[in-house]
């Protein structure tokens, strides 16, 4: 079996190994503007993918599934982003009578359109935002739908987006005010005044649910809380929720839930429903993710099991290595820091060239999946993460214990990085107690806190110095 | 050698090879670094306790948190320069338009090095110390991009 992985970086050196563990041959591809790239060292074959913008390669269809054919490739595995969720990708490879790892092509459809999938939600049983069924036309509708889902709400325009055309409503005094005001921004800024109403979910925290399915087999593999974002991406990841804590109740409902969804799009891999919760711990579907994600393995850590090797199986029609929703076990606690080429403080990309790179002596329970190297360069072209560091431990506070440690222990140096943000968020109080949600950043700040010490100069000048003269 | 850090701080710090250790100045400070190779890795010792050191690849700058500093090797040259701190190192690009001295030469404070063209304009880089010229990085026709060492100034003993 040849498995073609049309990713780069650490997901695609995930993918290798799992690939190459399941005694098949990994190929992996490179581009003209990456020749060297470190995901090629896990790989057992090489391709060349010509080109260099992500047009030309990674989201070049026919270009990828010709190099397929031309390879005697069986599967493809797209990692996460570029191809990962597109339905026609899907069916031209499986035109070519090629096997695409990942969900049918419909289950993608269904859940990539936001209507649809809210529909089948419904369908299924699985809560969504209470709102407005459509606009509602006047201020005496939108009091009678607040009062019946309960206030706050929050008033939309239809065709609103970007944080534009919304406003919070604690109180009918407010809808009254607000409802002429969004209908006017509406209408100025996207031509249309209609409106829609919705709960406010004030203090929203993120957890999702992993599923891994098969043709005869849907499992929920528990749950991740993501509530640490920054600019709607996460940042840092926790697996078991901290907020769900020992409520069982929530959890197995929470779970019960996801794979009710996924049961109703026949949902055959791995994959993602996301929810949002309230402080009530009611929760709500947001939308559902038809691929492996960065944060897949903090799940691996507490259940044991492989998910790509799953995956995996799974697209190849063989069993997987668990049988029934019995065999999945959730154990101890696993933390993940995403590690960007970023400024720690601003939070904005900052690429650069690595000149060093150090694990250090990383404590028992890490695992680092990265795609680092002294000297490699890290292009805007790309998404600015370029490691995930994972902890594992018996309960929170070991895992905590332990990323504090690695993230003293990691030395990358010459490109700006976000490992004194982590830092100093595993050192703040709310989030040491998990009490944070989607608003942490925003509301805690605490990039803001980000510390150099005078340790930490001393420290890089006098390498610099000493590695300088040494040459 | 001596190295210049500058961002937003600026940072001297001068280093001398001596057997196993390194003395290091900074400021009027000076203290002997012990250095114990284990393997592939070279330590250094800070108070009591010992670090490694990282191998570095071409480093011209080096970021600490949100800071980004740049990093001269050599000497501060003073003059007509390209800037106020390590005129060695090109502070904008630049063409390489003449050449005045070579490797080995004994330079005297305020002697011109070489003429580099930027922004239009013919620019001294001058010698800030008395020296001997350790290498020589760039040639005549050179363009060269801002932060590139040109000439590398040792003192003189």
């Amino acid at each position: 079996m040849r498995v073609l992985i049309i990713n780069r970086g650490e997901i695609a050196i995930r993918i290798a190994k799992a690939v190459n563990e399941l005694g098949f041959t990994s190929v992996g591809v490179w581009t003209d503007n990456e020749p060297k790239a470190f995901h090629l060292s896990y790989c057992k074959e090489w391709l060349r993918l010509e080109g260099s913008s992500n047009s030309e390669t990674y989201l070049n269809q026919d270009k990828i599934i010709s190099l397929a054919k031309e390879n005697n490739i069986q599967a493809i595995h797209p990692g996460y982003g570029f191809l990962a969720e597109n339905s026609g990708f899907v069916r031209k490879v499986e035109k070519e009578g090629l096997i695409f790892i990942g969900p049918n092509a419909e289950a993608i459809d269904l859940m990539g359109d936001k209507a649809k999938s809210k529909k089948i939600a419904k369908d299924a049983d699985v809560p969504t935002i209470p709102g407005s069924v459509g606009e509602v036309p006047t201020i005496d509708e939108a009091i009678s739908v607040s009062n019946e889902i309960g206030y706050p709400v929050l008033l939309k325009a239809v065709a609103g987006g970007g944080g534009k055309g919304m406003r919070v409503c604690f109180n009918e005094d407010e809808l009254k005010t607000n409802f002429p005001a969004v209908q006017r921004e509406g209408q100025s800024s996207f031509g249309n005044p209609g409106l829609l109403v919705e709960k406010y979910i004030q203090n929203p925290r993120h957890i999702e649910v992993q599923i891994l399915a098969d043709k005869n087999n849907i499992f929920h593999v528990y749950e991740r809380e993501c509530s640490v974002q920054r600019r709607h991406q996460k940042i840092i990841e926790e697996a078991p929720s901290a907020f769900i804590g020992n409520d069982q109740d929530v959890r197995e409902n929470i779970c019960k839930t996801a794979v009710r969804l996924a049961e109703a799009v026949n949902y055959d891999s791995a994959g993602t429903v996301e929810f949002i919760m309230d402080e009530d711990k009611s929760f709500y579907f947001l939308e559902m993710n038809t691929r492996i994600q960065v944060e897949h393995p903090i799940t691996e850590e507490t259940t044991g099991i492989d998910l790509l090797r799953n995956m995996i199986k799974s697209a190849l029609g063989q069993k997987m290595d668990i049988s029934s929703q019995e065999e999945i076990t959730q154990k101890g606690h696993s933390i993940e820091c995403r590690i960007c080429a970023e400024d720690p403080v601003s939070m904005l990309p900052a690429p650069g060239v690595v000149s060093g790179f150090d694990l250090g002596a990383m404590p028992q329970g890490i695992r680092f999946d990265h795609c680092i190297y002294p000297g490699i360069e890290i292009t805007p072209d790309f998404d600015p993460m370029i490691g995930k560091l994972i902890s594992f431990g018996i309960n929170r506070d070991v895992a905590i214990d332990k990323m504090k440690e690695a993230l003293n222990q990691l030395s990358i140096y010459g490109l700006k990085n976000n490992i004194l943000l982590h830092k100093t968020i595993l050192d703040e109080e709310n989030f040491l107690k998990g009490n944070y949600s989607t608003k942490y950043i925003e509301v805690v700040k605490p990039q803001e806190k980000v510390n150099i010490s005078s340790d930490d100069y001393e420290e890089i000048f006098t390498n610099v110095v000493i590695s300088g003269e040494l040459k | 050698m001596r190295y210049y850090f500058s961002g937003e701080l600026e940072k001297i710090l001068e280093i001398e090879k001596n057997n196993d250790s390194f003395f290091m100045h900074s400021g009027d400070e000076k203290k002997e670094i012990s250095l114990k190779e284990i393997g592939d890795d070279l330590f250094y010792k800070k108070g009591n306790q010992w670090k490694k050191v990282i191998p570095l690849v071409n480093p011209n700058s080096i970021n600490i948190g949100s800071e980004n500093y740049q990093i001269f090797r050599g000497f501060k040259p003073s003059g007509s320069g390209g800037g106020d701190f390590g005129s060695l190192v090109t502070q904008m690009p630049g063409k390489v338009v003449k050449i005045l001295k070579k490797n080995g030469d004994e330079v005297k404070q305020g002697e011109t090095l070489l003429i580099l063209e930027a922004m239009k304009m013919e620019n001294e880089i001058k010698a800030g110390i008395d020296g001997v010229i350790e290498s020589i990085n760039v040639s005549e026709g050179d363009n060269i991009e801002s932060g590139h060492v040109m000439i590398e100034l040792d003192i003189q003993e």
